[in-house]
């Protein structure tokens, strides 16, 4: 084990720590008053690594969104540190952090690997929306069919995303194809270290592509592309899947021109998922889009772009009251904008920041709308001139 | 069930008189708001309803089901004396209020100790009986209490001299159980083979079966046991149990009273010496009784069982002077010489020769002289003597014999049976005929002049004198003559010589202590009686044997174990479909036969005549004593044949009668502060009766307010934090019924072989206060910090649900109340009920108990603390409603020193308009209180919780917040702020709990219409405060202990448990995070965990069936299903 931890120790460059500690200063658990210190575990992983009850506990408690990164001076790579002590104590002293919803999230995705389920998760297409039953072409609805019912409760509708994807891509005179036994990516299973699991499901998927005859995946959510573009790669010997983010898709077909948007009356401000603008450094997007619309007055929030703060949970792990603090301080940071309308990237972020919403007692001073990007977009946008 | 301890006893209580759910009610109100109370019930336990059950209109299938945590809760509560099987003797009023005595029946199952393990019951050799001594309080009740049905003391039993115990012994042999039943003769009597044979078993005169058709023969049974022994082994009696005494006893003479006073005596732990003149010890057992009513062999057998129990037999020894003795260091002697001396006749010519006494000519045939038998007898008697005599003649040679007697048949003193058998022997019997001369020829007897007789007035005996008809005389030729009239005591022959009295009759003086006039020495049997039988012989010298004792100790003698009893007898009634069965005679030898030898003429039961003739005994007295059941229950200690009544007298401010034909004068009933639930009663309706309980507690504790205490939550002492990692297993054998003992300790081994284990015991009860006692001690010394228990008991929680029984709430209540243990640190398995009745192999039972121990193992990892403490609450009573209601409550609850604050007319702020209702009718203010009151006032809301309510209201048009610790809405217009919506789903709860003010709000109470449809609104008023008084008058509430701890560094106030919270138990506060933290109200708490299940981050736990030991259980069977 420990010359495992020898290999991520180098992999990750924690070597190159200069114990600065802006880490630990930035950190939005600890900001929140949470025992946990990145500097510190990069110490004791370093120097003292019998103090195994200190490195269990803080490697599950970080929330893997990489603004420690964004401020380290010497390049550490500390969610992929994270990542890999995570799979290695996974599979030596088992699965570990105390799971949301009594871990009902995690197990529906293991219950994804079983390679005889049968799921019924076309259900929600409706027939304005142009799909294709065969073609080269797909999009990845991935774990919208479940949360929707999940979450229904708190009054997500993480559905919607998917249907205005499609909405933006029948714009786009692309008809996907939906595959109706696809699987969950695997994200949430892969960040909390049951690499076994997140493994089966790549193959499963990769095979249900290319069973289908597909050669492009297009994907909305920032966590199903990293997962797609970035890690199932990885794990598929021989990989030759295109995987194409929406975002970047539609950006791309907006700076051709031939698309305009109608106007929006309404104050907004964007919740930087971490996935899309500190991982995958497309922070610009977004904004892009949005100040293209007109009439909308955008305003951004304290700590924005790729300094934006996460929405306080990540792979559902560890939701706690100091998740529940970075995201009151996150909503009262979007109120502060003057912002009425809370534009995010990610079904996660919304979903948590929803639930903080719901407060019973700070309704009135937390609550604000809030939409995924892909849904303001599909509602506003229109061909040049029409 | 019965209260055995004396110490609980309070000097001043409530008297609540009678058993039922009225009862109960009262109980439930005064127990809980800190009133003493003693509650006296004739019944056997307090559900049985005065009246009876079919006068109750409602009677769900579930009703006393629900009851069921109450009644275990009160019948152990410390302010609760509970007395059932009680009646009040006296009860009269004084200064103080009302001097009560109650006596309670004896309890000779004793309520705190039984273990209900049956066995018992299983032993009792009556049990298959259509009347079993021992049974059950009824399933439904929930106190499963054992019940011996005790009467007087069988009339066999009473008219035995030695009151030996023909009933058990009967009863043990009809259930083929002869050794156990020849233990008990023998504990009365030591000589269970003679007495079969020869006792003139004055037992079956008073049989009670004689009044279907025969006495049962019982005798015979008793002659049966000894020789069913002795076809096995030797006669033995049982080893003396006492340790020796230095003090040496002599004991002059071997007979009956004789060998009974030394066997006593060398039970008692004394050295005892018999010294018997004659060559062979006996008496008149072996001089008096001819060889074929005894044989020689079972007399000998007999006595060498009491010399082989330790008593010395010197035959040949007569003792000539008693000082003697003294001087040779004997402490005491017994003089049981016997009276062997014949009485003569008294007639001319007596003297010739031909002419013996019966005893004389008997002692001769023992002795082996030929006494001269030939030609014609005459026998001069009735009695036993004369029979024998007879007898012995004809077998001895006589020609012909002729008992000569001056009465009639019926009023001959020796034994029908014998008369008979003489008479089939050919022995003839001139009746009503009187000796006057004896004619004699060269010295030798010729005739026997008689004379006749007729039958005059009866005498001091009971039967008519016979006179002599005048000229009536008339002669037998005889050719020998056996005076058999009598006997007594003749000092020379005996060869004693003492300083003691005797009468003409030559029978020793002695007082009630059986002593003679010379210090030391001692008198019984024929020697002070003269001649009796030998059963009386046995009782003398047993009764003397008790006294020589008592003597020797310096001690007053204890009086004897039962007292025969004037009053009636209450034994079972005869059937009178009984079927008619003859009584079982003994088979004879044919008596052409017999009549030429001495060999016995009776052969005895076979073993199925005895246990068919036994089971003919009707078990007059329920319960026959044969103490079986006390020795399967020696370690429980439970059972105690002998337990006294007990009288418990107090002084009761007020009374309260649930049944009125159980006080002893109904004028009572009309008296100041006697409160009768029947008054309140408008049909037997079962929510009547317990709300008009309700009403009764209200106006009593109104008058009791003194009585009340404060913190009756005992002051429980932290225990040590012992190290988890240090396990105990104690497994409960339930006085070995739990399991084969092998099986037990499989299970025990199995629990030493666990991690961590440091003990594993078995403990023979673990809701006996011994066994609790083991488990604590072990548990202290051994340092354990987890526990498990394999028993009967379901959980360590305190804690009573509809399945709990008393002895596992009892189990609880030593371990943790008493002992102080933490709850907290046991983990319990109900082995009982997973055995249950099925016929399991010892394999089995063990494989099923393991893998019970294995799963308590594990879950005993994941226990964590138990709630515990109180929360405190004032006593400001805000009442909304000026009604009847409102009044009464009002004013009850003043007068017990409650802090009340009254509004007259109450409307609700929002306008609602008043219906009208029959409980609206404000009243004029009340005089003479310290009630605070206001007109009017339109209610606005009320919010907060019980002790800290905040009442916001509207008084002359200004609006107030007022404070209370509790809410009555005696107003019917203010149902609303109590009843949300939604909530009527609840009924059910509420019912359960029989708490009929309850709005889902604690602290909130109110009274509905239909309330008011069952009793007065004063009476509704009354009930109220009562309950009230519940809520508040102990000033704190108890936590609930499983409620669910919040952990608030996860908790993220997102409010979803205040969502589905139906109790208002979970509220949220303000944190410094700028947000809210969940915080259970554990008062409100039911523990039902409802909230943990529905917390997103499972920031919520609850301490006994935590997340983490359900993710346990689950991950297990998945494993297993892997």
């Amino acid at each position: 084990m420990d010359k495992k931890i020898d290999s991520i120790i180098q992999d990750r460059f924690l070597y190159q720590c200069l114990e600065c500690g802006k880490c630990t200063a930035v950190c939005p658990r600890r900001l929140t008053g949470k025992e946990y210190s990145p500097r510190l575990l990069v110490h004791k992983v370093i120097v003292e690594r019998e103090d195994e009850a200190f490195i269990e506990n803080a490697v599950w408690e970080c929330l893997t969104c990489e603004i420690c990164s964004e401020h380290c001076p010497s390049g550490v790579q500390f969610s992929g540190f994270i990542l890999e002590m995570r799979e290695l104590l996974a599979e030596t002293k088992g699965l570990k952090g105390y799971r949301a919803h009594d871990g009902a999230i995690h197990s529906w995705m293991r219950m994804m690997t079983a390679p005889e389920l049968k799921q019924n998760r076309l259900d929600w297409v409706t027939d304005d929306l142009k799909t294709a039953s065969q073609g080269d072409v797909a999009y990845f609805v991935g774990c919208a069919p479940y949360f929707d019912i999940f979450f229904a409760g708190i009054e997500v509708d993480t559905l919607a995303i998917a249907r205005d994807s499609i909405r933006l891509l029948n714009f786009l005179d692309i008809q996907p194809v939906l595959i109706p036994d696809e699987r969950c990516c695997g994200h949430d299973l892969l960040w909390t270290g049951d690499r076994e699991n997140f493994e089966r499901l790549q193959k499963l998927n990769y095979k249900t592509f290319k069973d289908a005859g597909i050669r492009e995946v297009i994907v909305s959510c920032p966590e199903c592309y990293q997962i797609l573009s970035e890690y199932m790669p990885k794990v598929i010997p021989g990989f030759d899947l295109k995987i194409t983010l929406l975002l970047d898709l539609i950006q791309k077909e907006v700076h051709k021109g031939g698309t305009a948007f109608e106007p929006l009356k309404r104050r907004t401000t964007f919740q930087d998922p971490c996935r899309l603008s500190r991982m995958l450094d497309r922070s610009a997007g977004p904004r892009d889009l949005l100040t293209r619309i007109p009439d909308m007055r955008f305003a951004e929030m304290e700590h924005s772009g790729r300094n934006a703060i996460c929405c306080g949970n990540s792979a559902f792990i560890n939701c706690d009251a100091h998740s529940k603090q970075i995201q009151v301080q996150r909503l009262q940071e979007a109120k502060s904008t003057g912002a009425d309308l809370l534009v995010t990237a990610c079904p996660k972020c919304m979903i948590h920041l929803t639930c903080a919403m719901r407060d019973r007692l700070k309704q009135g001073n937390l609550k604000m709308e809030i939409r995924d990007l892909m849904s303001v977009l599909a509602d506003q946008i229109k061909p040049y001139g029409g | 069930m019965k209260k055995a301890s004396s110490s609980s006893t309070p000097k001043k209580a409530i008297l609540v008189v009678g058993s039922g759910y009225g009862a109960l009610k009262v109980a439930q109100d005064l127990a809980q708001s800190g009133l003493p109370l003693v509650w006296v019930a004739k019944s056997p336990h307090f559900l049985e309803l005065p009246g009876g059950r079919e006068n109750f209109t409602e009677w769900p299938a579930d009703l006393n089901f629900q009851f069921r945590p109450l009644y275990l809760r009160l019948t152990r509560h410390p302010l609760v004396t509970a007395l059932t099987h009680a009646h009040i003797e006296s009860i009269r009023k004084d200064k103080d209020g009302w001097r009560t005595v109650v006596v309670q029946n004896p309890s000779y199952v004793d309520y705190d100790l039984c273990t209900g393990c049956s066995r018992c019951m299983e032993v009792c050799p009556l049990q298959d009986s259509p009347h079993p001594p021992l049974t059950r309080t009824p399933p439904y009740c929930p106190s499963r209490a054992l019940e011996l049905d005790k009467r007087q003391p069988p009339p066999c039993r009473q008219a035995c001299p030695l009151g030996v115990n023909a009933q058990a012994y009967l009863a043990l042999t009809a259930a083929s159980r002869f050794a156990e039943a020849l233990e008990v003769v023998r504990r009365d009597n030591p000589l269970p083979g003679i007495c079969g044979r020869v006792c003139h078993h004055p037992c079956e005169d008073v049989c009670r079966r004689g009044e279907v058709d025969e006495a049962v023969a019982i005798c015979s049974v008793k002659r049966f046991l000894a020789d069913w022994e002795l076809q096995n082994q030797a006669p033995r009696l049982p080893a003396v149990e006492k340790p020796p005494r230095p003090e040496k006893i002599a004991v002059i003479g071997s007979g009956p009273a004789g060998l009974t006073a030394a066997h006593y005596l060398n039970r008692e732990g004394f050295e005892v010496t018999i010294f018997e003149a004659h060559h062979e010890a006996g008496g008149m057992l072996r001089m008096g009784i001819n060889a074929f009513r005894l044989p020689r062999a079972i007399l000998n057998a007999e006595i060498q069982a009491i010399i082989e129990s330790g008593v010395t037999i010197h035959t040949d020894k007569p003792v000539q002077k008693i000082d003697d003795l003294f001087k040779e260091g004997f402490q005491a002697a017994v003089l049981c010489t016997g009276a062997h001396q014949d009485l003569r006749l008294n007639i001319p010519g007596e003297e010739a020769g031909g002419v013996v006494g019966a005893v004389e000519m008997l002692r001769q045939v023992q002795e082996g002289k030929h006494p001269g038998i030939k030609g014609k007898v005459l026998v001069v008697g009735g009695g036993n003597s004369a029979i024998d005599a007879a007898r012995a003649a004809v077998r001895l040679g006589a020609g012909a014999v002729t008992l000569c007697y001056r009465r009639e048949r019926g009023e001959m003193p020796a034994r029908p049976a014998e008369v008979r058998e003489a008479e089939e022997e050919g022995i003839l019997i001139e009746f009503r005929v009187a000796p006057e001369k004896v004619i004699s020829e060269k010295g030798r007897v010729k005739e026997l002049e008689l004379i006749r007789m007729k039958m005059g007035k009866p005498d001091e005996s009971g039967r008519r004198r016979p006179e002599p008809i005048a000229g009536s005389q008339f002669v037998e030729p005889a050719d020998m003559i056996i005076v058999a009239i009598g006997q007594q005591p003749h000092w020379e022959q005996a060869g004693v010589k003492g300083k003691f009295a005797a009468d003409s009759s030559g029978r020793v003086a002695v007082n009630s202590a059986f002593a003679t006039g010379q210090p030391g020495v001692f008198a019984a049997g024929d020697v002070v009686t003269g001649p009796a039988t030998v059963v009386g012989s046995m009782a003398q010298g047993r009764q003397a044997a008790q006294q020589v004792a008592a003597y020797l100790s310096g001690k007053k003698l204890s009086p004897p174990k039962f007292e025969k009893s004037e009053k009636d007898q209450d034994y079972l009634p005869i059937p009178e479909d009984i079927p008619k069965l003859a009584r079982t005679e003994m088979a004879k030898r044919a008596a052409h036969v017999r009549k030429y030898d001495f060999a016995e003429v009776e052969t005895g039961f076979t073993e199925t005549q005895a246990v068919e003739e036994a089971k003919r005994c009707l078990q007059c007295a329920s319960c026959c004593e044969c103490l079986a059941c006390e020795a399967v229950c020696a370690d429980i200690g439970a059972i105690d044949h002998h337990r006294k009544a007990r009288r418990i007298t107090f002084e009761s401010p007020t009374v309260i009668v649930a049944n009125e034909d159980e006080i002893p004068d109904k004028e009572l009933l009309e008296q100041e502060g006697v409160y009768r639930i029947g008054d309140f009663r408008r049909s037997t309706d079962i929510v009547n009766v317990l709300i008009a309980g309700s009403a009764s507690a209200g106006m009593a504790m109104a008058q009791c307010a003194d009585l009340r205490t404060q913190g009756i939550v005992a002051d429980v002492k932290p225990q040590p934090d012992y190290d988890e990692n240090r396990i105990g297993v104690f497994v409960c054998t339930c006085n070995g019924t739990m399991a084969p003992a092998g099986a037990l300790e499989r299970i025990r081994a199995a629990g030493k072989q666990m991690p961590g284990v440091i003990q594993s015991d078995l403990i023979f009860s673990a809701c006996h206060p011994r066994g609790a006692e083991q488990i604590a001690k072990t548990v202290r010394k051994e340092r354990l910090g987890r526990v498990i228990l394999v028993s009967c008991v379901c959980c360590p929680l305190e804690f009573q649900c509809i399945s709990c029984n008393d002895q596992r709430n009892r189990a609880r209540i030593h371990l943790f109340d008493e002992w102080g243990l933490d709850r907290s640190r046991f983990e319990t398995i109900n082995l009982r009920d997973h055995l249950g009745a099925r016929d399991l192999s010892e394999d089995q039972v063990v494989e099923k108990a393991v893998g019970f121990l294995r799963e308590a193992y594990i879950r005993s990892r994941f226990l964590s603390p138990l709630r515990s403490g109180t929360t405190k609450i004032g006593n400001r009573i805000l009442i909304l409603g000026g009604s009847e209601v409102g009044l009464s409550c009002a004013r009850l609850l003043d007068l017990q020193g409650f802090n009340v604050r009254l509004i007259h007319k109450c409307t609700l702020a929002n306008g609602t308009p008043l219906p009208k209702d029959i409980a609206v009718r404000p009243t004029k203010n009340i005089t003479g209180s310290n009630i605070i009151q206001t007109p009017a006032a339109a209610i606005e809301k009320i919010r907060g919780n019980l002790g800290n309510f905040e009442t916001t209201l509207y008084e002359d048009g200004k609006r107030r917040r007022w404070k209370s610790d509790v809410v009555c809405l005696a107003d019917l217009n203010l149902l609303s702020l109590a009843m949300p919506v939604g909530m009527f789903g609840l009924k059910k709860f509420y019912r359960y709990n029989f708490a009929f003010f309850q709005t889902p709000q604690i602290g909130i109470y109110r009274v509905m219409p239909r309330t008011l449809k069952r009793v007065s609104p004063q009476q509704a008023g009354a009930a109220l405060a009562a309950h009230v008084a519940t809520t508040a008058a102990e000033a704190f509430l108890k936590d609930h202990e499983l409620s669910p701890r919040v952990d608030p560094e996860r908790c993220r106030g997102c409010g979803r448990c205040v969502e589905i919270c139906p109790f208002d138990a979970v509220k949220l506060v303000p944190n410094d995070r700028g947000f809210y933290t969940a915080e259970v109200l554990r008062y409100n708490c039911v523990g039902c965990g409802g909230c943990v299940g529905r917390c997103p981050v499972t920031a919520m736990d609850i301490p006994y069936f935590s997340n983490r030991l359900l993710e346990e259980i689950a991950a297990c069977t998945m494993a297993q299903e892997d």
